[in-house]
């Protein structure tokens, strides 16, 4: 009578990888014995009709991995042969492995048995379980984990500092990053490198890349080798050098096919003819993914003027890095300005190079990560209330367990086992969702995180995900399993509810948990309604600029133009011929462009009052440096007084307008300004200027910054600043024809005269907001999410108040109460519920909206208006899952509910 | 009497009653275990072989070539089992401790009904 199983069967006998590892866990004579036969038996009964194809593997494969571990287990752990005369179990000498793996199974079994149950408890657990695995990997990816370089803490990032402003600058010129390289303290060779985009041609096209230009210390500090050809090298670096680029390895594999003789050929990058010499190895990135190729320096601007680049150094082997940055920190030199003849002093801030790029986006990531902390928090909660419901139904079980003798300890350890069986259960559906949020967060922020968020597998993520997922289960199961081993002799609940709330105790810790959600709720809904409409501010016309067709450029001019008059010709030239194209409508100049580039800061003092007693006193303004086209093109119109005009340029400058900050902040209001002077500057450049006019704010810098107070002084003809003007132009033909004439334009006039930041102003704009955009609509998910699961523990909690009361209810409708005092009585503890988490949720919401508070634009961090709307909007919602389950009880037939009796 | 003695686990009875009908290999037993239980009973993969190994070191049933009437090649791998004497005489006294206790119940009037669970 034995069975036969086919031919097939011992095709190929390779166990799998998954079982041939489980195997290992039996003692090694049994396996030499049996497991053959083992696997011979798994691979058979997979191919029995029940658990075939994708839906019964996983019927299959969690049962026969228990088995195999239970038995291994309990294999291991017989010291003695076992006499099969005797029968298992026997409770008092047991060995814990045995009741371990007995709880497994059991706790397996109860799951099984109600599958719903399970997997709405496993799927709230995954969604809080996906995501801070996804938050976490993202943390990790970039701010933990190491660059990509040999001894990459080791390498640090240098910036000029500016010691009357207290600032650093972003980016400098090549004389002054000649000048901090030869310093040579602390690090082995400085490098300066430059993100840009470029045109770039393969040979099949023009087509527009994103690369670098680096020196050739720059490979040197970060230490790695190509993989084909050479790195940068001294001689590339001279000025007048053929160009020479090294491919990054995607750009090597995408294009060129991994041909190994692409080193030698010609492409053209910014309309020059460019060799490759080298390719690097895969996965080197500088400084993030989005770099495709480094370009050498030879060709590249260094005049004073024109500030790009960044630096970049490895410190020396025998320094030690707290006392090198300290060091760094105290030197001051000397360097060109950019105004002809002059130099200025700077110092040098320095700063570990991981943190240069991560740096800023760390308060963000926290903030991700706290977020993401209260949705978990509230799915917890929720599962903590299904696993509470479940429990009363098993109290007998655990009364019985309780009676025949199981301690409280192994009654606890009953329920934790199923809580972090189920918690585990929720790790693996949770993979789904951090996938899910992986990608959703790459997909919309790659380019706006540092080191493009890492991404690739991180073995890290998983280990998170799996010690959450058991940590997870611990936390949900320990109340549960403190209160069911509490011993309870014979008598259940006591009694039905009374007061307000249920008067039970259990039913108080429920309702507790309920208020809490929806506390945590209210908190994240409103952080992500704050940051929702500052977003929504920064976008709109608040900016107080028409971008519309504004093209902006910088034409950067070399040590030829060393007068101011051959400045100005240059620009009235350029000028001109803008004009004459079709098209344009306006061109003004300004020393700044707005939305980006740097911006110069002077000391203020109000004419009249007592110069500032130390530095620190001092009250700083940004200075504008503008033509009179100036105010019209932006659609800037003087709120008092008026705007700049032509006769304020002839001369030197002594009338202003300011902006709406400014005479707020030092007159009180706009029309008090008018008239008055103020002296602006220090030193040889201090002068005194009268406001004729005030201005709506502006934000010409970044979106995201406090407004300043500005200045607006005329460009005038013997102004100093013309070599460092930007043009602006407003055109009706639309800015990318535009952009694609002006480097001819600029060549025609002088072919020694670069252009640099050539772009529209609505693009500038667009860049600063994707960070905001960004936050708002991370935080939106989570708080979306966050309600969701609040409104159904909100809903469970008054579905099982409710149904505890059933048997009230029928008593209340025999004695002639009417449904709708029935429904009243019942919604007024989820009433008191929803606003007892409310009036928490908005004090929470008001302590934590610190940890905003950099990131709102024109919001008191706790806009009442706001929050209360927040508010109002989740207790509607609330109010509904209160309204439902005590509209369901409300119609019960008195009858019936007597009857369950 | 043979209520004194100490019940056999149930794993082992149907093991050895599975073996009453010739020779057989594990996946064998297994299928019909469950084919006399009418599904209820499904002996797991390792815990089967635990229960075979326990009862080959009791030397209540032993390892035997595969009978010659299988196919060759296809089966040659499987190892198949038989009921020792020792392993009969147990299976023996085990249905009639159990047949003593059906017995004692239907004298006192206790139905046994086909269908309990």
């Amino acid at each position: 009578m034995s069975r036969v199983p086919s031919k097939r069967s011992t095709e190929g006998l390779q166990p799998k990888p998954l079982i041939a590892i489980l195997l290992q866990l039996l003692p090694t004579r049994f396996r030499h014995r049996y497991g053959h036969q083992l696997v011979l038996h798994l691979r058979e009964e997979r191919r029995e009709k029940r658990f075939q194809g994708r839906l019964g593997g996983l019927r299959f494969w969690p049962a026969a991995i228990l088995d195999l571990v239970s038995v291994a287990a309990r294999l291991r752990h017989q010291h003695r042969i076992i006499d099969p005369a005797v029968s298992r179990p026997q409770p008092p000498r047991s060995h814990p492995m045995d009741s371990f793996t007995r709880d497994l199974r059991h706790a397996y079994r109860s799951l099984c048995r109600r599958p719903g149950w399970t997997l709405a408890a496993a799927a709230t657990l995954a969604i809080g379980i996906g995501a801070a695995s996804a938050i976490f990997g993202l943390v990790q990816g970039v701010l933990l984990a190491p660059l990509p370089y040999p001894e990459s803490d080791r390498l640090v990032s240098m910036q000029a500092f500016l010691p009357d402003l207290g600032r650093t600058r972003g980016s400098v010129s090549y004389p002054v990053f000649e000048a901090i390289r030869d310093i040579e303290d602390a690090t082995t060779g400085l490098g300066g490198y430059s993100v840009r985009s470029s045109t770039v041609d393969l040979g099949s096209g023009a087509e527009r890349m994103t690369g670098a230009v680096a020196s050739s210390a720059v490979f040197r500090a970060l230490g790695v080798s190509p993989t084909t050809g050479r790195l940068l090298q001294t001689d590339d670096d001279v000025a007048e050098a053929a160009p020479t680029v090294v491919l990054s390895h995607g750009l090597w594999q995408e294009r060129f096919g991994g041909d190994p003789h692409v080193v030698g050929r010609l492409i053209e990058i910014g309309e020059q003819s460019t060799e490759v010499v080298g390719v690097m190895p895969q996965g080197f990135v500088f400084p993030d993914p989005a770099i495709r190729f480094w370009r050498s320096m030879a060709g590249m601007p260094r005049q004073p003027t024109s500030h790009y680049l960044s630096m970049v150094g490895r410190l020396k082997p025998q320094e030690d890095e707290e006392a090198a940055h300290a060091r760094l920190g105290g030197i001051r030199l000397e360097v060109p300005t950019g105004a002809p003849g002059r130099s200025g002093t700077i110092g040098l801030a320095s700063q570990p190079f991981l943190e240069s790029l991560v740096g800023e986006i760390r308060p963000q990531l926290m903030l991700f990560v706290l977020a993401v902390a209260g949705v978990l928090a509230i799915g917890c909660v929720n599962v903590v209330n299904l696993v509470l419901g479940r429990a009363a139904a098993r109290e007998h079980e655990m009364s019985l367990r309780a009676a025949l003798g199981a301690d409280r300890a192994r009654l606890i350890r009953l329920v934790l086992t199923e809580t972090v069986l189920l918690g585990l259960l929720g790790g693996v559906l949770g993979l789904v969702v951090m996938v899910a949020v992986e990608r959703g967060l790459l997909a919309l922020a790659s380019d706006q995180l540092p080191r493009g968020g890492n991404p690739g597998i991180h073995l890290w993520v998983f280990a998170f995900a799996f010690a959450l997922s058991v940590t997870v289960g611990a936390v949900v199961g320990l109340l549960p399993a403190l209160r069911a081993s509490r011993p309870r002799a014979g008598s259940h609940l006591g009694g039905e509810g009374r007061g307000i709330l249920g008067g039970t105790r259990r039913h108080r810790l429920r309702t507790l948990m309920a208020v809490s959600q929806i506390a945590l709720a209210t908190m994240l809904l409103s952080s992500a309604s704050l940051l929702t409409i500052s977003l929504a501010r920064l976008s709109a016309v608040e900016t107080g600029l028409d971008t519309h067709q504004v093209l902006t450029f910088r034409p950067a001019l070399g040590n030829a133009y060393d007068s101011t008059e051959k400045g100005r010709a240059f620009f009235r030239a350029t000028e001109e011929r803008l004009r004459a194209l079709p098209g344009t409508r306006d061109v003004a100049f300004t020393a700044t462009a707005p939305f980006g580039g740097g911006h110069i800061g002077e000391r203020l003092v109000v004419a009249g009052t007592p110069e500032p007693a130390t530095p620190e006193d001092a009250r700083v303004v940004d200075v504008q440096v503008v033509s009179d086209g100036f105010f019209e093109l932006l659609g800037l119109r003087a709120m008092v007084g008026r705007t700049l005009q032509t006769r304020d340029e002839v001369g030197p400058s002594r009338v202003a307008v300011v902006n709406a900050t400014l005479a707020r902040t030092h007159f009180g209001e706009a029309s008090a300004a008018l008239g008055r002077t103020i002296d602006v500057g220090q030193d040889h450049r201090k002068r005194s200027l009268e406001i004729v006019g005030v201005v709506p704010d502006i934000r010409p810098y970044s979106l995201v910054r406090p407004m300043a107070p500005m200045v607006f002084e005329p460009l005038g003809e013997g102004s100093e600043e013309w070599p460092f003007a930007s043009l602006l132009v407003r055109t009706e033909s639309g800015t990318a024809a535009l952009a694609a004439a002006i480097p001819d334009m600029v060549r025609a006039i002088d072919p020694a005269v670069p252009v640099t930041g050539l772009a529209s102003l609505g693009a500038r704009l667009d860049r600063q907001l994707a960070l905001p955009r960004l936050r708002m609509r991370v935080l939106t998910v989570f708080a979306g999410s966050a309600l969701l699961l609040a409104l159904i523990g909100v809903y469970s909690v008054m579905s099982s108040l409710a149904a505890e009361r059933t048997r009230e209810i029928g008593v209340r409708l025999a004695l002639g109460a009417r449904r709708s005092q029935i429904l009243r009585w019942l919604g007024r503890s989820g009433v008191v519920i929803t606003a007892a988490g409310l009036l928490f949720g908005t004090f929470g919401a008001r302590a934590s909206a610190r940890f905003l508070e950099s990131y709102l634009f024109q919001l008191q961090t706790f806009d009442l208006r706001i929050v209360g709307t927040t508010a109002l909007l989740l207790a509607l919602a609330a109010l509904i899952a209160v309204y439902l389950p005590a509209r369901r009880a409300s119609r019960l037939d008195p009858v019936d509910t007597l009857r369950t009796e | 009497m043979a209520t004194d003695r100490k019940p056999l686990p149930p794993a082992a009875v149907e093991i050895l009653l599975s073996l009453l009908d010739g020779p057989a290999h594990g996946y064998g037993i297994k299928h019909v275990i469950e084919e006399r239980t009418e599904g209820r009973t499904r002996m797991r993969a390792a815990t089967l072989y635990e229960a075979l190994h326990r009862l080959d070191q009791r030397r209540w049933i032993e390892e035997v070539d595969p009978p010659s009437d299988t196919d060759d090649g296809a089966t040659s791998r499987w190892r198949f089992y038989r009921l020792t004497d020792t392993g009969r005489q147990v299976l023996r006294h085990e249905l009639a401790r159990m047949d003593a206790i059906v017995r004692h119940a239907r004298n006192r009037g206790l139905a046994l009904s086909r269908d309990t669970p």
